[in-house]
């Protein structure tokens, strides 16, 4: 054996357990006993883990009888349940004359369907919202609006009061609210507000959406 | 001192009727389960019976086991010995009610049986076994698979899915926690044979 062959003593130290379980490949077996015959902690250690080997392996005489009826069963439920769909599978089979036949037939049913939900008219007029427009507008006229922060809520209050504005959602993230104009406004009258709103000084932004009466 | 290792023949002849039984299991064969059922029940109840203490649970976990060879025979791939692949399922099934264990149950309390030891070996496996049960389970599992169930590094690196070198830490580590429970353990165990005298 040459120098580079020998190991040291850590890796023989941490190799030592495998050494007692008698599981090393003959070359590293060889290689332990001679780092082994030479180092003191080492037999030292191989005794400790002899012992130790000893005190975990004599537990196993306490092994009971196997009885297998429980995992049986469970076996049998398990084959029960497999058998009953491998015969729902050969009734089909039997039905539709082969397998191809079968799998064809799926996979036109599945066609169908997909078919159908695209083409459910419910399922067109599906309306949706975007990032920018979370909530869903209420019928008729409503308008966007961003206040300045140093508003306080009376005041607030007070504007809109003044305009018969209501706030239908908001603020959101960005402190847009969505508000409704009065009932039975007329265009020129919500012109008007706008116009006033952009004036105001605590208005950042304002802006009318949803133009429901086709203007 | 240790004998050099000399079953290989009989390892391999073991080898080959464990892997004829599970391809029989593949088939669906039930007598070749039975067989490998009774083939595995000492070694997996031994190996169990260390890590989870309460035999009700280890008879649970050992069927739970060989559920899952009835089950999944088809995926094993003779790149492995057939007991690497079964402990492999024994390993993750093991860790699993392990740590149901140590969540759900107080630590176990080996005062009462200490009080009953009379030999100084059955005090020394009262020790090891009190000493075992404080380790971390990947802790506990690498001794008991070395110890008992004589797996090499590379065969335990295949049932825990880890490196070989992660396996050598661990009983490294293992080894050493060890070290330091064991004397606090004989210490306690001391005192109790005092206060019976």
């Amino acid at each position: 054996m040459n120098a580079s062959d020998r190991i040291s003593h850590e890796q023989a130290t941490r190799t030592l357990p495998w050494l007692i379980n008698n599981s090393l490949p003959e070359a590293e077996r060889v290689r332990i006993y001679e780092h082994a015959s030479a180092c003191l902690a080492c037999r030292r250690e191989l005794d400790k883990l002899e012992l130790l080997q000893q005190s975990i392996s004599r537990g196993r005489s306490s092994v009971p009888q196997a009885d297998m009826r429980a995992i049986n069963s469970r076996i049998d439920a398990l084959i029960e349940r497999n058998g009953r769909g491998r015969l729902l599978l050969a009734r089909l089979q039997e039905f539709f004359g082969s397998p191809w036949r079968l799998a064809f037939v799926a996979q036109s049913a599945a066609l169908l369907s997909i078919a159908a939900i695209a083409w459910w008219p419910d399922a067109r007029d599906v309306p949706f919202r975007t990032l920018t427009q979370p909530q869903v507008l209420p019928q008729g006229e409503s308008m966007r609006a961003v206040f300045s922060p140093d508003l306080t809520d009376v005041d607030l209050g007070i504007l809109l009061d003044a305009f018969q504005l209501g706030v239908i959602a908001g603020p959101s993230d960005r402190g847009v609210y969505t508000l409704a104009f009065a009932d039975g406004s007329t265009s020129q009258e919500r012109e008007a507000i706008l116009v006033s709103l952009w004036e105001n000084p605590h208005v950042l932004f304002a802006q009318a959406v949803n133009r429901g009466d086709g203007q | 001192m240790l004998q050099a290792g000399s079953g290989s023949n009989k390892r391999k002849r073991a080898d080959d009727r464990e892997a004829a039984l599970l391809a029989g299991v593949r088939r669906a064969d039930r007598a070749a389960f039975a067989d490998l059922y009774r083939c595995y029940h000492p070694r997996l109840y031994g190996y169990l019976r260390r890590l989870l203490r309460d035999p009700g649970l280890v008879e649970e976990v050992l069927d739970d086991v060989m559920l899952v060879v009835w089950k999944d025979a088809r995926k094993f791939r003779s790149e492995s010995r057939v007991s690497t692949w079964i402990f492999g399922i024994a390993y993750r099934k093991a860790l699993s009610a392990m740590r149901s264990a140590r969540r759900y149950h107080a630590p176990l309390d080996y005062g009462a049986d200490l009080d009953a030891i009379a030999g100084s070996s059955a005090e020394i496996d009262e020790w090891i076994v009190a000493a075992l049960a404080r380790l971390s389970p990947d802790h506990q599992q690498v001794m008991v698979l070395t110890y008992l169930s004589g797996f090499s590094v590379q065969e335990i690196a295949q049932i825990a899915g880890c490196p070989a070198n992660t396996v050598k830490t661990r009983m490294f580590h293992a080894r050493r926690r060890l070290k330091v429970l064991l004397p606090t353990l004989a210490g306690w165990t001391e005192v109790k044979k005092h206060e019976r005298q």
